[in-house]
C-alpha cells in the first residue's frame, strides 16, 4: 500500500492477493522436508490439528479485517465529505505556493469544478492590484508571523477573500503549505457601504457652512466640521479636546446664559445670538441623552445670521414704511374724498336750486307776451337747453358722488377694527339667507349648503363677503333658467377653502381678472351696473382676515368664487 | 306767535356756499324763523355762551369740520354745560362715516343729516324732538 496524502490506497484486489498468496505458498513448500510420505500417523495428526487451527484463526481474522475495512471506508467518506463540502476553501500547497489538492468548496471559489487545477500557483487566481499582499502573507508565514490577509481573488466571479495560512511538515520532503479561503465579499460589501455612508456624512458635515461640533459631557470639543476652520482660523485638530468656552469665548468657564448650560438642565434645544464685531451669531444646542437618559453631550450649531439680521431689519423698516404710506394713502383717501364732498354739496344744491327757479321763471313769463322773435328763443332756453344742461350737470355729480361713496367705502374698510375669533359659516349663511329670502322665493333660486366648518375670522367681514358673493350670483343670474347656488368648503391644511358656485350668466375669460379692479363694471345685458367696488371691497376684506379669494369662470354656464380663510 | 318767542336757528357752517343752499331751502318751503348764521365753532361758541339766550328756543345746525373749533368739540362743550345742554343739535354733513355719527350720537346730537339738506329728513328730526309745531306749526310748511 502506497500513501499520498489524500490517506492510504484502498486494499489490493482479492485476485492480486491471491497471486500473492499462492507465490508465498510455493516459497513454504519448498521449505517442507524432502519425503513428506515419512510423517508418522502422530505427526499427521498434529500437523491435521495445528492446521484446522490455524485455519479457524485465519478465518477469524478474515472477519475482522473485512469489519475493519468496512469501518474504514465509512470513515473514509466521512473524512472526504468534511474536506469537500467544508463552508471553507482548503488546499494544500507546497512550499513555492504550487497547489497540490484543493477541496470542492475551493474548486468551486475558483470555478474549477470541472477541472482539476493542483499544479497551478496560486497567484494565478489572484488580482494582479493584490499579489503584493499576497507576497507579504507568503512572508509572514516564513517568518512564522503568519496573519489572515484579505485579498481579491478571481475564479467564477471576482470575490473578496480572506486567506489564512499554516505550514506544516509533510511525512516527507518540504513542508506542506496549508491554506484556507473564505468568501468574504458580503462582509466586504457591508465595510465599503458603512464606509461610503460615513464618508457622505463627513462631506456633507464639511459641506455645512454652520460651524457644528459634538461636544462630550464636560463640553470638550469631539468632533467639528470644516466650517470651525474658517470661522475661528485654526484647524479643527488644534481646537479637539479643548472646551467649547475656551474656543468661543475665550474664557476659562461657560458665560452667563450659556446655551449648553441651560440645554443641559431643560434637555431641550436652546439658542442664543452673538454678536461679534460687526457680525451676528446664532449658537444653537441640542442636548444628547445617554442610554440612561440624562445628558451625555450635545450637539453645537454656530450660524452667521448677519444677513438674515440684515434682512430681517431692511424688512422690519420696509414694513413700516409700508404701514406709514398705507396710512398716509388711506388718510389722503380719506380727506380728499370728504374735500370733494364739500364742493359737490354745492353743485348738487345749486342745480337743483337752479331747476327750480327756471320752472318759477317759466311759470312767471308768459311767452305769449314776448316780441314773436324771442318767444321761440326763449322757449328753447328755457325748455330744452337750460334743463338739457341741467340734467347733464346732475348726472355727473350723480356719478362723482357715487365714485367718492365707493372709495369712502373702501378707505373704512381698510380702517374697520376687526375682532377675529371662530365664526360659524352655517350661521352666518342662515342669517343672510334669512335676508335674502323674498329674492329667493321670488325666483325660486335654491341655495345649497352642506355642514360648513367654521373659520377664524372677524364675523361682520365673513358675514360681508358671503352677501356679496350670494347677491352677486343672484344679480349675474341666467333668467332662462332656476338659480342654483352650491356652498361647499375644503379644510386645507390649516385653512378652509369655502366655495360659492352658481349656474349663472358666467363671464369672459378676459374679464375675469377685471373683475377685482377698482370700478369695473361688466358690460352684461339686463343687468344694472352697479358701483364697481364690490368685489374689489371683498377682496380687501378677504386680505384683512389673512385670506385669499379666487374665482373661475365659463360664460353661459355659471361661477365658482372661492374663499379661503384661515381655520 | 311772536316773533321773539320763535325758535331761533343757529346755522354752524363755514362754507357760504352750503349756508346759502340751507337757508335757500327754508326760505323755498316757507320757513321764517330767525337764522344766524355763525361760520365757525368758535364765532358760535362765543354767540350762545357770551350772552343770557332763550337756549330751549334755539335749534343748531352744526357742521363737523370747521375751523378753530370743529363741531364735535363744540357739541362737547354744550352737552357739557348745565344750561347749554338743552339745545337741540342738528348735525348737518357732508361725511357719512359710521365712526362720525356714532361720535355725534354718544356726543348728544339729536339727530344726523347729510348734506344738501332734505327738507323731509329735516322734518322727521325736528317732529322727534317736538320742535315742529314752533317751527312749522304757523307757516304750515312741509
Amino acid at each position: 500500500m502506497e500513501n499520498n496524502e489524500r490517506g492510504p490506497a484502498l486494499p489490493a484486489t482479492a485476485r492480486a492477493l491471491r497471486s500473492r498468496a499462492e507465490t508465498q505458498f510455493l516459497e513454504k513448500e519448498a521449505e517442507l522436508p524432502e519425503n513428506r510420505h515419512a510423517l508418522t500417523h502422530d505427526q499427521a495428526k498434529k500437523l491435521m490439528h495445528e492446521l484446522r487451527v490455524h485455519q479457524i484463526e485465519l478465518e477469524l481474522q478474515n472477519e475482522e479485517l473485512i469489519t475493519a475495512q468496512a469501518q474504514l471506508q465509512a470513515a473514509q467518506a466521512r473524512y472526504f465529505d468534511l474536506y469537500d463540502q467544508a463552508p471553507v476553501g482548503y488546499l494544500t500547497l507546497d512550499a513555492n505556493g504550487i497547489i497540490l489538492t484543493a477541496n470542492f468548496t475551493a474548486a468551486k471559489l475558483f470555478g474549477a469544478e470541472s477541472r482539476p487545477f493542483a499544479g497551478e500557483p496560486l497567484t494565478k487566481f489572484i488580482l494582479p492590484e493584490d499579489q503584493d499582499i499576497f507576497y507579504l502573507h507568503r512572508r509572514q508565514l516564513e517568518k512564522n508571523a503568519a496573519k489572515d490577509c484579505e485579498l481579491r481573488m478571481v475564479g467564477a466571479a471576482p470575490f473578496w477573500a480572506r486567506l489564512s495560512s499554516s505550514m506544516g511538515p509533510r511525512a516527507e520532503g518540504a513542508p506542506l503549505w496549508r491554506i484556507t479561503v473564505s468568501d468574504i465579499s458580503e462582509a466586504k460589501k457591508a465595510q465599503a457601504a458603512v464606509k461610503q455612508t460615513a464618508r457622505d456624512w463627513q462631506k456633507t458635515f464639511d459641506a455645512l457652512s454652520d460651524v457644528v461640533w459634538l461636544l462630550d459631557a464636560d463640553s470638550v470639543l469631539t468632533r467639528a466640521n470644516k466650517a470651525t476652520e474658517k470661522v475661528f482660523g485654526r484647524p479643527v485638530n488644534e481646537l479637539l479636546g479643548l472646551h467649547c468656552y475656551e474656543i468661543v469665548h475665550g474664557t476659562e468657564c461657560h458665560i452667563d446664559g450659556c446655551p449648553l448650560q441651560r440645554a443641559k438642565i431643560s434637555m431641550r434645544r436652546e439658542t442664543m445670538e452673538l454678536k461679534a464685531g460687526e457680525k451676528t451669531f446664532e449658537v444653537i444646542v441640542d442636548p444628547i441623552a445617554g442610554k440612561d437618559g440624562r445628558f451625555s453631550g450635545a450637539v453645537h450649531v454656530i450660524s452667521d445670521i448677519t444677513e438674515r439680521k440684515k434682512i430681517e431689519a431692511e424688512k422690519e423698516r420696509l414694513i413700516e414704511r409700508l404701514s406709514e404710506v398705507k396710512k398716509e394713502m388711506d388718510s389722503f383717501l380719506y380727506i380728499t374724498t370728504h374735500d370733494l364732498r364739500t364742493p359737490l354739496v354745492n353743485i348738487q344744491g345749486f342745480s337743483e336750486n337752479i331747476a327750480k327757479d327756471i320752472r318759477e321763471l317759466q311759470e312767471m313769463i308768459d311767452p305769449g307776451a314776448l316780441p314773436e322773435e324771442k318767444r321761440n328763443v326763449f322757449g328753447e332756453i328755457s325748455g330744452d337747453r337750460l334743463p338739457a344742461a341741467l340734467k347733464f350737470i346732475q348726472e355727473s355729480v350723480g356719478r362723482i358722488d357715487e365714485v367718492i361713496t365707493a372709495m369712502l367705502k373702501l378707505s373704512r374698510a381698510g380702517k374697520v377694527e376687526l375682532h377675529i375669533g371662530t365664526v360659524d359659516v352655517n350661521a352666518a349663511l342662515k342669517e343672510i339667507m334669512d335676508n335674502m329670502r323674498f329674492q329667493f322665493e321670488e325666483t325660486g333660486a335654491m341655495l345649497k349648503a352642506g355642514a360648513l366648518p367654521s373659520c377664524t375670522a372677524d364675523a361682520d367681514s365673513v358675514n360681508h363677503i358671503f352677501s356679496n358673493l350670494l347677491s352677486n350670483a343672484f344679480k349675474y343670474r341666467d333668467k332662462n333658467r332656476k338659480l342654483e347656488i352650491t356652498v361647499s368648503a375644503e379644510i386645507k391644511g390649516n385653512t378652509v377653502v369655502y366655495s360659492v358656485a352658481d349656474n349663472g350668466l358666467g363671464m369672459k375669460a378676459a374679464d375675469l381678472p377685471k373683475i377685482w379692479q377698482l370700478f369695473f363694471c361688466g358690460d352684461v345685458p339686463g343687468v344694472k351696473k352697479g358701483e364697481g367696488i364690490g368685489l374689489p371691497l371683498v377682496r380687501r376684506i378677504v386680505d384683512r382676515n389673512s385670506g385669499r379669494i379666487w374665482a373661475e369662470s365659463k360664460e353661459g354656464e355659471g361661477s365658482v368664487f372661492f374663499v379661503e380663510l384661515p381655520r | 306767535m311772536e316773533e321773539k318767542d320763535k325758535v331761533r336757528i343757529l346755522l354752524v357752517e363755514d362754507n357760504e356756499g352750503h349756508a346759502l343752499l340751507t337757508k335757500d331751502l327754508f326760505r323755498r318751503v316757507g320757513v321764517t324763523n330767525e337764522i344766524v348764521h355763525l361760520k365757525d365753532g368758535q364765532e358760535a361758541w362765543d354767540y350762545i355762551s357770551g350772552k343770557a339766550l332763550p337756549v330751549a328756543g334755539c335749534l343748531m345746525l352744526l357742521d363737523i369740520r370747521l375751523p378753530r373749533l370743529d363741531g364735535f368739540e363744540l357739541l362737547r362743550r354744550i352737552k357739557a354745560d348745565p344750561e347749554l345742554k338743552v339745545m337741540t343739535v342738528i348735525i348737518l354733513t357732508s361725511s357719512d362715516d359710521p365712526k362720525e355719527m356714532a361720535l355725534s350720537a354718544e356726543l348728544g346730537c339729536a339727530a344726523y343729516l347729510n348734506k344738501p339738506l332734505q327738507f323731509e329728513k329735516f322734518t322727521q328730526a325736528i317732529n322727534k324732538q317736538g320742535l315742529a309745531v314752533e317751527i312749522l306749526g304757523k307757516t304750515g310748511a312741509g
